[in-house]
């Protein structure tokens, strides 16, 4: 949009004034030079590889990368290589350059003890480039606004029931408008009535007859009756259940819009029983480097430092004594008679995580989607197709495959295979 | 009921007695053969106790204990409770991740640490299970890493997990009563030890000790003090200093020989329980059953013999079995060596004939001897060597290391202590103030100017000391072993600590001045001593991380050791003296049990709730007599049934005499007795642990020295009585029609001729069985496994691994004492024992009884609420949140392998624990210690935790299917199944074991897919030993038994039974 903005500029350089074309070349031919598609890509690379260590204008594990190409040009030609090549030869394996004696490489390497990874085999020369120049111009092509699917998740929660009210209050209306024209009606026929010298005896009110008294009561025993099983029926379960937690973590934010893997911070849904909270050593596999939200700020992310006992100052785990767990509100709770395992339903089964707990990368605030009652659980296992032809574990059923071959059965779903037995559950 | 039985002689018609003629009849207990008047009164019953509601139904309103107002209080407490939980919200709960998250931890994934137990001069090889850092569950170690226990466990090892969460660990050291920090004690203990060494001696008094690293550290505080100020005596509760110094004699080395069962062809055991307690259970039970198993390719088996007084499983597994009394334990060592060394004759006729046998078998016999009398141990080496077993069956290339204490230390310790020369006393693994036979060691301890425990629990000798030092316990340690010479085992912590206990390691090495932790010194130890000797890369580190890893490394074997007959033909006439002293009229032994070997296993409630496989008591023990002197002496057989109340009795032996409830064991020969020793712990926290009477004061030191387990005694009758939870009648399926035994096709044996001749023998009725089945009840269909179990009866010893396995997987509650005498235990699993023949010497079948998953299984179709049903894999499912608890389904079990929860034993319901009781019937301590937040840590957290008034029963282990299936979900692969090796042992594991399976030291258990045509479980129920309880019942039973096979010459064993009368 930018991009388009300035060219836009560009076509109105001759209406301008001599002030503004100055400024505007000069921001024209800056940026002239760089190549949107190489950058992107570098970008797309540095998100992907260096990220999780360096910031292009800020010192993180690693140190600011604006101005690398320079200070190591500044380092001189060695061996026949400028300090750029040896820039190349330090991100492919930074071993090559410290043992090649090149002397910035060893002046960079004494003075930072972390070690950095080796990117040969996964870095290509292009891509090195490509990666030089997103951090050189990090602020070349500012992104567009980010806020904006975080805001949509939001609203689309609230308004879920709104046009159901509006129908009631409607309907309401109605009722209340034909019960005021029959009681004027009726006030009128009585009044015609009177003019005209019949003398009626003085009516039953309707809600004074008994078959409407009868019929009321008829119909709320039923309500009531109703309202009581499901009442019960629904003790103990908490759709919609949405506590506050004590740090404004937002699922929007890191699975919506950074588009973080699910499983890169819950990693053990796939390997076993539980979907881990993660601990803080992975949320500051980031934070270490982003100390600021677009939110709160530094308000919340603080909070991350303060419980691993990371000071920001320093860039160290100093306060590491004092660090206390983040004691999170769970969400999601199963009964103690039942056996639920995750990786039963992500690994042997590839349910995507939405499919039970609804979009999470629009949930700024996570609440319970699915009821997670029996009844639920039940349903989806009478619908969902198991992995009957690619796992090889359920080639020993050969009944069913033959089943299958046969067109006796045209799918196999988990309860085929026995999946709605109590002890596939509960034991 | 309360007069003295009445026996009742059952007349069985000239029809009935033919019957009886052609089949064998199986009976459990002695109330059951002969049908007293409680056993039959009981088996009319539907239900063992009266319910409850039908006392408030049939009694009037005046005189019952409800009425109209009980009835409006429970109606208003409902209500009120409703709408309380009704306007309850939800509780909020907590999901509090790590800080760092270990590497190798991941919540709700178990990880295992191969470890070593070492506990009570037991050792085993074992992996520990841990859930989210709680260890939960002992395993067996595979073969290759499990050199001497061959991946077997034994009840014990599989117990000690429970003792981890015990409450009354101490929690810090302790100056008397009174808490004190560890620089306080390091401090105070310090100085005085110093004091001590200057003015006498300081001894450290232990058990027997397997790890060389805390014996190099021992060695280096005893520099620290100056060698000649300190002393290191080793003492055993469990003797086996008559072997030793025996050993020392004829082969100049005070060690043990390793005993290879397997090779054994004839096996002859006098008084050595060698497959429950003697020297390495697990390892030769493991080793005896290679031997013992047959199939249609192996149609050979070892043949044992033994002689014994009291009974034991050993004896009760034998194939002839000689029951003696005590002193006839040696004399048949005299007639075995007369035959056998001196080429003489034997004064028993059986006893001869076992010795030709033995000759018969040179080189591939064995003969041991569980006598603590070091010249009957003698006899018994030049028996051995007259044989020519040393180097075949018997080899000194790794001799044992588990067992070195010496008779001696104890009276070594008393006269040092009243001497006034041993100034100061430290005691590690080690209870002496309870197991020392020699009394006043508590008061001579006094005399020292400084005693110190490492106990951490609470037991006679901490008491009696100045100073408690607590050790970890050994989940918390690292540690080493080495059981046999050259096999080193690592001990790796599975849980930090959790009290502020330190390792007695790393305080002697602070004591000696030394700083830095006892891991570092196990490390520097292995570097310079271990792996120099082992075959490695060359690394230390590598060899070390592998070690650990493995939890085992061998060194090439180096022992030898060569025969001299020194003092043999003395021993003779020593032996028999030994044996006319004891005199011919009574004689008492005094005995190890399964569960609680010397009492350091008497703090554990598994194991005291565990029947002894002999006697099937529970949480005591008694005097054991013969069943036929018992009556004849006015003392009753069954316990009054149902109350379970045994006559005591006053037994005197060597100037001391308890008294203890007398109970007839079939196999005990007139006039002998027998006592467990490890009972009556009165140091310990709780006072319901300390059921029974101790009886090691009994034991007096005989001639060379050594403590003796078997002495003269008379036994005089009391008119007081006692309660025992015996369980050996409970959830009896051996009897259909009252009045009469019915044979029902429960055990099956035979013997090793007619198997040869044919493999269907003794099982030969099963074909017309399979072939009269009829149904009308649909076949239910199996796509997928077909989940079974196959139980070799010839090789389950009864020794109860299994049933404490099961205990600690499934969440199986204790339920105390007097809930057990109520037949109200838990078990899912319980060992039947099944007695044929004369009560005199019976023969005995072990048959585990767990839920048989019955294809058409009775219990399924009376569950008004389908709380259980039939899987598509085979199980009997037990829905426990559906269960309302009619017990429909326990009363049409022909098997009687459902439990019902009469109270909430582990705190299932968060109501407060109080809930467990009514009728002034509260649950006992030892169950509402298992409410305590630190016991239900042990808990397995994928099996739900059961609350009152559900019913519940083997489930197969569901658990560990579900997560054998998905682990090849996940990897995307068929299910891998057990593969065994020719001999019978583990060759592969597969995805999916029940804990009974890996509990088990003799894999007589098997469990598979029977689906799958290649499964070891599909090839065993093609076996013509095969065979399904009761499954003329037509309940086809998913688990099969393969028929007992013994090997003795006498052919189809036809008897009537034996009955008796009490002769005037």
């Amino acid at each position: 949009m930018i991009l388009e903005h300035h060219a836009q500029a560009s076509k109105k350089l001759s209406l301008t004034t001599l002030l503004t074309v100055f400024l505007c070349l000069g921001m024209l031919v800056a940026h002239a030079e760089i190549d949107k598609a190489k950058w992107s890509e570098g970008k797309a690379l540095f998100k992907s590889n260096c990220a999780a260590c360096h910031n292009p204008t800020a010192d993180g594990t690693g140190p600011a990368l604006k101005g690398a190409t320079a200070r190591w040009d500044g380092g001189g030609s060695y061996q026949g290589k400028t300090g750029t090549q040896w820039l190349h030869v330090w991100i492919n394996n930074w071993h090559d350059a410290v043992n090649a004696k090149y002397p910035y490489a060893v002046a960079m390497r004494s003075s930072r003890p972390a070690e950095m990874n080796v990117f040969a085999g996964v870095l290509k020369d292009a891509d090195i480039d490509n990666i030089l120049l997103y951090v050189e111009n990090s602020d070349a092509f500012a992104a567009p606004a980010a806020a904006a699917p975080a805001a949509g998740g939001g609203s689309a929660q609230s308004g879920g029931n709104a046009p159901g009210a509006s129908l009631y209050i409607f309907v309401l209306f109605l009722i209340v408008l034909v019960a005021i024209l029959i009681g004027v009606t009726n006030r009128l026929d009585q009044i015609i009535d009177e003019k005209k010298g019949i003398v009626t005896a003085p009516k039953t009110r309707f809600y004074k007859k008994p078959n409407f008294i009868v019929a009321v009561i008829l119909v709320l025993i039923v309500y009531c009756g109703y309202a009581t099983v499901d009442w019960g029926v629904h003790l103990g379960r908490q759709q919609g259940y949405q506590p506050d937690q004590p740090i404004k973590f937002s699922h929007a934010l890191h699975a919506g819009t950074h588009k973080i893997d699910c499983q890169y911070c819950h990693q053990t849904a796939y390997k076993g029983k539980n979907s881990n909270i993660p601990s803080l050593n992975t949320c500051m596999n980031c934070h270490k480097n982003v100390s600021k939200g677009p939110k709160y700020g530094t308000e919340e992310i603080a909070k991350i430092y303060a419980a691993v006992g990371w000071d920001p100052a320093t860039k160290t785990y100093a306060n590491a004594a004092s660090a206390k767990p983040v004691e999170w509100v769970r969400i999601h709770n199963l009964p103690d008679h039942v056996y639920f395992n995750h990786s039963q339903h992500v690994n042997a089964g590839k349910v995507q995580c939405q499919t039970c707990h609804g979009p999470v990368e629009t949930m700024d605030q996570v609440y319970q989607y699915s009821p997670l009652s029996m009844g639920w659980c039940i349903n989806c296992h009478r619908q969902t197709e198991v992995q009957f032809a690619s796992n090889n574990y359920y080639s020993t059923y050969e009944k069913i495959h033959q089943d299958l071959k046969n067109k006796t059965i045209d799918k196999v779903t988990v309860e085929t295979i026995g999946g709605t037995e109590c002890q596939k559950c509960h034991y | 009921m309360s007069e003295v039985p009445l026996l009742i002689s059952i007349h069985l018609s000239n029809n009935d007695q033919h019957k009886a003629m052609a089949e064998k009849i199986y009976w459990k207990g002695i109330e059951e053969k002969e049908q007293s008047e409680g056993f039959r009164q009981l088996a009319e019953k539907e239900f063992r106790d009266e319910l409850p509601v039908l006392s408030s139904i049939t009694e009037p309103i005046s005189t019952g204990n409800s009425n109209r107002r009980d009835f409006l209080k429970m109606l208003g407490f409902s209500v009120t409770a409703a709408a309380i939980a009704a306007s309850c919200e939800m509780p909020v709960r907590k999901s509090i991740p790590y800080i760092w998250r270990p590497e190798e931890i991941a919540p709700g994934i178990a990880n295992f640490y191969a470890t070593t137990f070492y506990e009570g001069g037991d050792y085993c090889a074992v992996l520990v299970k841990t859930r989210e850092g709680r260890p939960i569950k002992v395993e067996g170690r595979n073969l290759k890493n499990a050199r001497v226990t061959k991946g077997g466990t034994n009840a014990r090892a599989q117990a000690s997990v429970l003792s981890l969460y015990d409450g009354a660990r101490f929690k810090g050291p302790k100056r008397g009563k009174e808490n004190v920090s560890w620089d306080t004690a390091d401090k105070e203990i310090g100085d005085k030890l110093k004091a001590a060494a200057a003015a006498g001696k300081v001894v450290l008094f232990s058990s027997t000790i397997i790890s060389p690293s805390t014996k190099a550290v021992i060695e280096e505080y005893g520099k620290s003090i100056g060698e000649s100020k300190f002393e290191h005596l080793v003492y055993d509760g469990i003797s086996y200093s008559g072997i030793l110094d025996a050993n020392e004699k004829s082969f100049g080395k005070r060690l043990i020989p390793s005993y290879n069962f397997a090779k054994a062809k004839v096996i002859v055991g006098v008084g050595a329980d060698f497959l429950g307690t003697w020297l390495s259970p697990v390892e030769f039970s493991a080793d005896y059953a290679i031997n013992r198993r047959v199939s249609d390719d192996k149609k050979d088996m070892s043949r044992h013999i033994h002689i014994e007084s009291v009974p034991t499983i050993t004896g009760y597994k034998s194939d002839t079995r000689i029951a003696v009394k005590p002193s006839d334990e040696l004399n048949a060592i005299v007639d075995l060596y007369n035959v056998i060394v001196a080429g003489g004759s034997a004064k028993n006729d059986k006893v001869g004939k076992a010795a030709k046998e033995l000759l018969a078998a040179k080189g591939e016999s064995l003969v041991v001897s569980g006598s603590n009398d070091t010249n009957a141990q003698l006899l018994v080496n030049a028996i051995n060597n007259a044989l020519g077993n040393y180097g075949t069956t018997i080899t000194w290339d790794r001799p044992y290391n588990t067992k070195q204490g010496s008779d001696k230390a104890i009276t070594s310790l008393i006269e040092g202590l009243n001497a006034g020369t041993t100034k100061a006393v430290l005691f590690y693994e080690s209870n002496p103030v309870y197991t020392s036979p020699v009394k006043g060691l508590a008061e001579a301890l006094k005399k020292a100017d400084v005693t110190v425990s490492f106990a951490n629990r609470q037991d006679e000798t901490s008491l009696a000391t100045t100073y408690v030092t607590p050790d970890n316990h050994w989940l918390e340690s690292w540690n080493d072993a080495e059981p046999k010479a050259g096999i080193f085992n690592t001990t790796q912590p599975t849980i930090t600590k959790l009290f502020d206990t330190r390792p007695f390691q790393e305080t002697l090495l602070k004591w000696a001045g030394k700083e830095g932790s006892y891991y570092d010194f196990i490390q520097k130890y292995w570097e310079s001593n271990i792996a120099t000797k082992a075959e490695h890369g060359g690394l230390f580190w590598s060899f070390w991380d592998l070690a650990v890893a493995d939890g085992e490394v061998e060194i090439p074997a180096t022992g030898v050791a060569s025969y001299k007959a020194e003092g043999a033909s003395d021993a003779v006439s020593a032996v028999s003296a030994t044996a006319s002293s004891l005199g011919s009229d009574f004689q008492v032994k005094f005995y190890e049990s399964i569960a609680i070997g010397d009492g350091y296993w008497a703090d554990n409630p598994w194991l005291q709730e565990l029947p002894d496989p002999v006697s099937k008591i529970t949480w005591d023990n008694y005097i054991i007599a013969s069943p036929k002197w018992l009556v004849k002496n006015g003392y009753n057989f069954d316990g009054d049934f149902k109350e379970k109340r045994y006559i005591v009795g006053k037994l005197t032996a060597n100037g001391q005499t308890v008294e203890l409830p007398v109970v007839g064991v079939p196999g005990t020969p007139d006039g002998t007795f027998g006592i467990a020793v490890g009972y009556g712990r009165e140091g310990i926290a709780n006072p319901e642990l300390r059921n029974g009477k101790g009886v090691f004061q009994f034991l007096a030191a005989a001639k060379d020295g050594n403590f003796s387990n078997i002495a003269k005694a008379t036994l005089d009758k009391t008119d007081k009585n006692e309660q025992l939870a015996i369980t050996q009648t409970h959830f009896n399926i051996t009897m259909k029609d009252l009045g009469g035994i019915k044979t029902r096709k429960i055990v099956k044996e035979t013997t090793l001729h007619e198997y040869k001749k044919d493999s269907n023998a003794g099982n030969e009725d099963r074909k017309e069985i399979l072939e009269n089945m009829v149904t009308l009840y649909d076949k239910h269909e199996y796509p997928g496994p077909h989940w079974t179990m196959v139980v070799d009866l010839n090789t389950c010893t009864g020794c109860g691994a299994c049933v404490v396995a099961c205990n600690a997987e499934n969440n199986v509650p204790v339920v105390g004492k007097d809930q057990v005498r109520r037949s109200r235990e838990m078990h899912w699993m319980r060992i039947d024992r099944y007695y044929t023949g004369e009560v005199d010497n019976p023969d005995v079948v072990f048959q585990p009884l767990m839920c048989q998953h019955c294809d058409n299984a009775p219990c399924e179709n009376v569950c008004p609420v389908a709380a259980t049903n039939h899987s598509s894999e085979g199980l009997n499912q037990m829905a426990y949140n559906r269960c309302i608890g009619t017990r429909y389904c326990a009363n049409n079990c022909p098997y009687k392998v459902r439990r019902f929860n009469w109270y909430d034993y582990q705190q299932a319901d968060a109501f407060d624990k109080k809930w467990g009781t009514d009728n002034n019937r509260p649950l006992s301590e030892t169950t509402l210690e298992m409410h305590e937040p630190l016991t239900r840590m042990v808990l397995n957290p994928d099996v739900t935790v059961r609350s009152r008034g559900v019913m519940e029963k083997c489930s197969f282990c569901v658990q560990r299917l579900q997560g054998g299936k998905l682990e090849a979900k996940k990897a995307n692969r068929v299910l891998t199944g057990l593969k065994l090796a020719e001999d019978g042992t583990v060759k592969e594991y597969g995805d999916i074991h029940t804990a009974c399976q890996t509990a088990c030291p003799t894999n007589a258990i098997t469990f598979g897919d029977r689906n799958n045509k290649e499964s070891e479980v599909t090839k065993m129920f093609q076996d013509e030993r095969a065979f399904g309880v009761i499954e003329e019942i037509h309940t086809m039973p998913n688990v099969l038994y393969l028929t007992q096979v013994r090997n003795r010459e006498e052919e189809k064993h036809y008897e009537v039974i034996d009955y008796y009368h009490p002769k005037a």
